[in-house]
Parts: C-alpha cells; sequence; structure tokens
C-alpha cells in the first residue's frame, strides 16, 4: 500500500468541474509516478498511462452505470424533466437520445482504453492496469451530474498534458481524443443545464490537479 | 498578385456555389498549396511551418469563424432563430437559449482572435488581417448549418496544427481553443440533428484540406502572398502515381487507378481516398488502388484526397478536383 498526497492548492475556480477530496489514493502506483514525473522527465508513456487512467475510470463509470439504469430510469429523471420530457414543449427530441448517445460516449472512452493500450505496448511501455472504482451513484441525475464533471475535467487533463508529449504524431492523436472530451463535455453540460462552453479557453490543469480529482473516485488500484 | 486557390461548390442548399479566388492569403496558403509530405516518426521535414505561420494558419481561420459570426447575429435577431426550423424541432427549452449561445460562441471566437494576434506579434509577426467574406446564408437555418461546418473544420484544423507545434506554451494555447472549438462543434451539430460526437476520434484535416474548405468562404484578401516557402521533399515519399489533380467529367462515376504508385523500397504501398468538399458522392473501394467515385450531388465541383502511404509512414497526398458537369 502507498499513499499519494496531493499538495494541490484549493481550486478557486468553477465547481463544476473541480472534485474537492483529499488526494489520498490507495496503492496508486502507476499514478504515483505521474506525481513524480514532476520533478523527473516525463517521458511520452509516462503521459499516456497517465491519460490511459482517467480513461479507464470513464469506461468504467460509463460501463457501470448504463448498467444500473435504463433508458426510462433517463426519461423520468430530474434534468429529463427540467429540459422537457416526452409530455413538455422540449419533446423527445433531447430527453428520448439521452440513454443512446451516452451509450456512444462509453463506446468511445472504451476506444480510447483500447487505443492507449496498444500504443503504450506498441512503444515498449507496460500499460497500466484498471482500478477498483467507487462511483456512489444512487439515481440517474447523479450519474449525469458525475458524467458531466468527468468529461470537463477530461478536457483540462488533456489540454494540460498536450505539451508534455514530444512526438507530434502522439501528441496528435491526443489531440483528436481532447476535442473528443470536449464534445462530450459540451453535451453533459447541455443536459444537465449548464451552459456547454463556459470560457472562450478551456482550463489546462496539471497532473496533480486531475489525480486529485480523481482520487475519490478510485478505490484502489494494482500495484 | 491574384492566386487562384481553388473553386468548391456544393450542391447542398446550393449556399456555397461560388468561385473563390484569394488575393493572396500570404505566406501560409502559398506554402500550403499542391503536394505535401510528411516522415514517419513526427519529426517536422525541413522548411515544415514555423510557430509562427502556424498561428497565421489559426487567426485566419478565426477571423473567419468571428467575422461569420459577427455578421450573422448582426443579420438575424432572435426571433429569426425562434422561427427558424431547428428551434421549432427542439422546443423553447432550447430555443430560448440560443441566440444567447450563438453570441457566446461569437464572443469566443472573437476571442480567439485578439489572443492568437497578440501572441503573432510577440514573436514579431504582424498579424494577418480579415479577409472578405461570402458565407452565402439566407435564413437562421443556413446560418446554423454554416456554423456547424465550420465549427467541425475549426476542430480537425486545431487537432492536426497542435502536432506542427514546437513552442509549449503555444500548444497548450492551442490545446484550450480546440476543445472550446470540439464544445461548438458538439452543440452546433446537436442543434442541426446531428451526434455530437459522431467518432471516438477527431480527424485532423492538413493545413491545405482546411484552406481549400476556408477557400470557399473567402472573396479577397488585403495581404499581398511573401515568399512563398516549399517544404522540403521527404526523399522516401512514395510516388503516387496515375492521379491527376484536376479531372472534367460529364459522367458521374470517376474510375482513378494509382496501382502504378510506388515505395522507395518497392514494398507495398496502402492507399486512402476521401471527400474534402462538395456535393454527396460514394467512393467505393476507397482504401484500394482503383476507387471508383460516383458523384451523387450532381453539377459541380467536389475535392477530393489521394493518399499512398508506405510500410514504414512515408506519405504523399494530392487533391483532386473533379469538375462535373453532366
Amino acid at each position: 500500500m502507498q499513499e499519494i498526497k496531493s499538495e494541490v492548492s484549493p481550486d478557486t475556480g468553477s465547481n463544476r468541474v473541480y472534485l474537492s477530496g483529499a488526494a489520498v489514493l490507495a496503492g496508486a502506483a502507476a499514478l504515483s509516478s505521474a506525481l513524480q514525473a514532476q520533478t523527473k522527465p516525463v517521458t511520452d508513456i509516462d503521459v499516456l498511462n497517465y491519460a490511459l487512467t482517467l480513461e479507464y475510470l470513464e469506461a468504467t463509470f460509463y460501463t457501470q452505470g448504463l448498467k444500473q439504469f435504463t433508458s426510462g430510469d433517463f426519461a423520468n429523471g430530474m434534468f429529463a424533466t427540467n429540459l422537457g420530457n416526452a409530455q413538455s414543449a422540449f419533446g423527445d427530441s433531447i430527453s428520448s437520445d439521452v440513454f443512446g448517445y451516452l451509450l456512444l460516449v462509453r463506446d468511445h472512452e472504451q476506444a480510447h482504453v483500447r487505443a492507449l493500450v496498444s500504443t503504450i505496448t506498441k512503444l515498449g511501455g507496460k500499460p497500466v492496469g484498471a482500478c477498483t472504482y467507487n462511483f456512489k451513484l444512487n439515481s440517474v441525475d447523479d450519474f449525469l451530474t458525475t458524467a458531466a464533471v468527468l468529461e470537463n475535467t477530461g478536457v483540462s487533463a488533456y489540454d494540460g498534458a498536450a505539451n508534455l508529449i514530444k512526438d507530434r504524431d502522439l501528441r496528435r492523436t491526443a489531440a483528436t481524443i481532447a476535442t473528443v472530451e470536449g464534445r462530450h463535455a459540451a453535451y453533459l453540460n447541455m443536459i444537465t443545464g449548464q451552459d456547454p462552453f463556459p470560457a472562450a479557453f478551456d482550463t489546462p490543469k496539471s497532473m496533480a490537479e486531475i489525480l486529485a480529482a480523481a482520487a475519490p473516485f478510485i478505490a484502489s488500484c494494482p500495484a | 498578385m491574384e492566386k487562384q486557390i481553388t473553386s468548391l461548390t456544393s450542391s447542398r442548399r446550393g449556399f456555397f456555389q461560388k468561385t473563390a479566388v484569394l488575393f493572396g492569403a500570404g505566406a501560409v496558403a502559398t506554402r500550403l498549396m499542391g503536394q505535401s509530405t510528411t516522415t514517419p516518426g513526427g519529426q517536422p521535414a525541413a522548411g515544415a511551418p514555423t510557430d509562427l505561420d502556424v498561428l497565421q494558419y489559426a487567426l485566419t481561420l478565426e477571423n473567419l469563424e468571428a467575422a461569420f459570426y459577427t455578421q450573422g447575429l448582426a443579420k438575424f435577431a432572435a426571433g429569426d432563430f425562434n422561427s427558424s426550423n431547428f428551434v421549432q424541432n427542439f422546443g423553447s427549452k432550447v430555443g430560448g437559449n440560443l441566440y444567447g449561445r450563438l453570441t457566446e460562441i461569437r464572443d469566443h471566437e472573437q476571442a480567439h482572435v485578439v489572443a492568437i494576434s497578440a501572441v503573432v506579434k510577440q514573436l514579431g509577426g504582424t498579424p494577418v488581417p480579415p479577409c472578405t467574406y461570402n458565407f452565402g446564408y439566407k435564413t437562421a437555418d443556413d446560418f446554423i448549418m454554416i456554423g456547424m461546418a465550420l465549427e467541425n473544420t475549426g476542430v480537425s484544423a486545431y487537432d492536426y496544427a497542435i502536432g506542427l507545434l514546437t513552442n509549449p506554451d503555444i500548444i497548450q494555447a492551442g490545446a484550450t481553443i480546440a476543445t472550446v472549438e470540439a464544445r461548438h462543434a458538439s452543440y452546433l451539430n446537436f442543434l442541426n440533428g446531428t451526434i455530437p460526437f459522431p467518432t471516438p476520434f477527431d480527424q485532423p484535416k492538413t493545413m491545405q484540406e482546411v484552406l481549400a474548405i476556408a477557400g470557399q468562404f473567402i472573396v479577397s484578401c488585403p495581404v499581398p502572398p511573401t515568399t512563398p516557402v516549399t517544404p522540403a521533399a521527404n526523399p522516401n515519399a512514395p510516388t503516387l502515381a496515375g492521379i491527376s489533380s484536376t479531372i472534367n467529367t460529364r459522367d458521374s462515376r470517376v474510375n482513378l487507378d494509382a496501382s502504378g504508385s510506388t515505395s522507395v523500397t518497392g514494398q507495398a504501398v496502402s492507399f486512402s481516398f476521401t471527400q474534402v468538399s462538395g456535393g454527396t458522392a460514394n467512393i467505393n473501394g476507397q482504401n484500394t488502388s482503383t476507387p471508383s467515385i460516383v458523384l451523387l450531388g450532381g453539377a459541380g465541383t467536389y475535392v477530393f484526397q489521394a493518399k499512398v502511404t508506405d510500410q514504414a509512414g512515408n506519405t504523399t497526398m494530392r487533391m483532386i478536383t473533379v469538375n462535373y458537369t453532366p
């Protein structure tokens, strides 16, 4: 077992993006190396493993949540009602698509995991494994709220990591994932009644900040 | 000095139909037209665009986007959007926000122009000024549809350009703009009834591809071209044989044959044919050496990209302009 304490200062920005919580991870060896990387030179494989850590979390989140809830749950959720459910003027156009669109988001996150694992392996690195997570989803509205947080956090993570990647082709591939996370984030913001694009520039966040945000969701990670 | 960049049309609703003559979009366009090659391993070839070049290119696109929203939101009132087909489809919960959201997007694009211009100046450059544009929309629905095309093109442009940049601060700034363009694209796709996030990976487009798309909205630009810099050819690039850059046809079916293409090492090469712009078209056998293109969108100009890749990752690309007059 290994403890990581993050020295992130409290985020002064939007609480939509930031998840508070002490960053104490049990056995997150992979994350530890990413944090140490702040003093050591970060390799491209480090950055890809960092991205993989986040993509595993996202992929698991959607895979679990979409097993737990049905499309009917989404139609009856608070957000669907706020947006206007099937009986209101807003109509089916948004609410009835939510489940299908979330399945697509899940598929994207799974595709990101596969691509990162394959790239890390190809580069001679060892892909980190998935952790055990604890998302505490009591309702479909919890699920959507958390999804929006994760996607916006993903955007900040990729924006912060882009300039750590030295290989131009890898950096370009990371950008093509970053913009897809941005698309997901805009959609989930809209579904949860928030501004899809709250600023002219997204906020890049450091690995330490992102890992602190992810920590509350992580129960344990393989050594 | 005048440079005919391209003539692009789209039969879709007919609003892209015009000839785009650029009075020199400066070094960027001049440098990037024509054939391009890349080396494997992601290292820039000698003569590759500098950060300043890439920023001027980004500014060219942001100027276009900012003008698009500024003009469109001056032309249309909130009420025009409320009576548009898109709002009718979605009802008041989305419709009531639409004008405000588009205003936000306009403000973002203007902020991007201001920020990129400042960095260009810091690097000792003179920011490229806006051009004169013709976006060709008549209704609020047209406007939203063109907005969607521009935002998705912007995403592809930034995704590619991030691989060209070298300065870490500029890379990071580029990334924070790219994801905002993606948010805009997602929202506008949604309004248009299209999937907000159609693929797990967005598609990077080269400067050349993006400028071909942007060119169709540009009437003229004030900055005369500077000395063109031709990217140094990659000596290991495969040949792309049998593919003309212009094809005039009266037949809706165009058969291509690039089977004479070769790699320097003599090993096998792979092919990719994709559509860049124009009306609806099907490409049968798009990953073969002998694709067959079926032009479904009627008379007009269609642009495709042919790409040959060897086993080491060396590529050669060529744009194919197909003028279809049945």
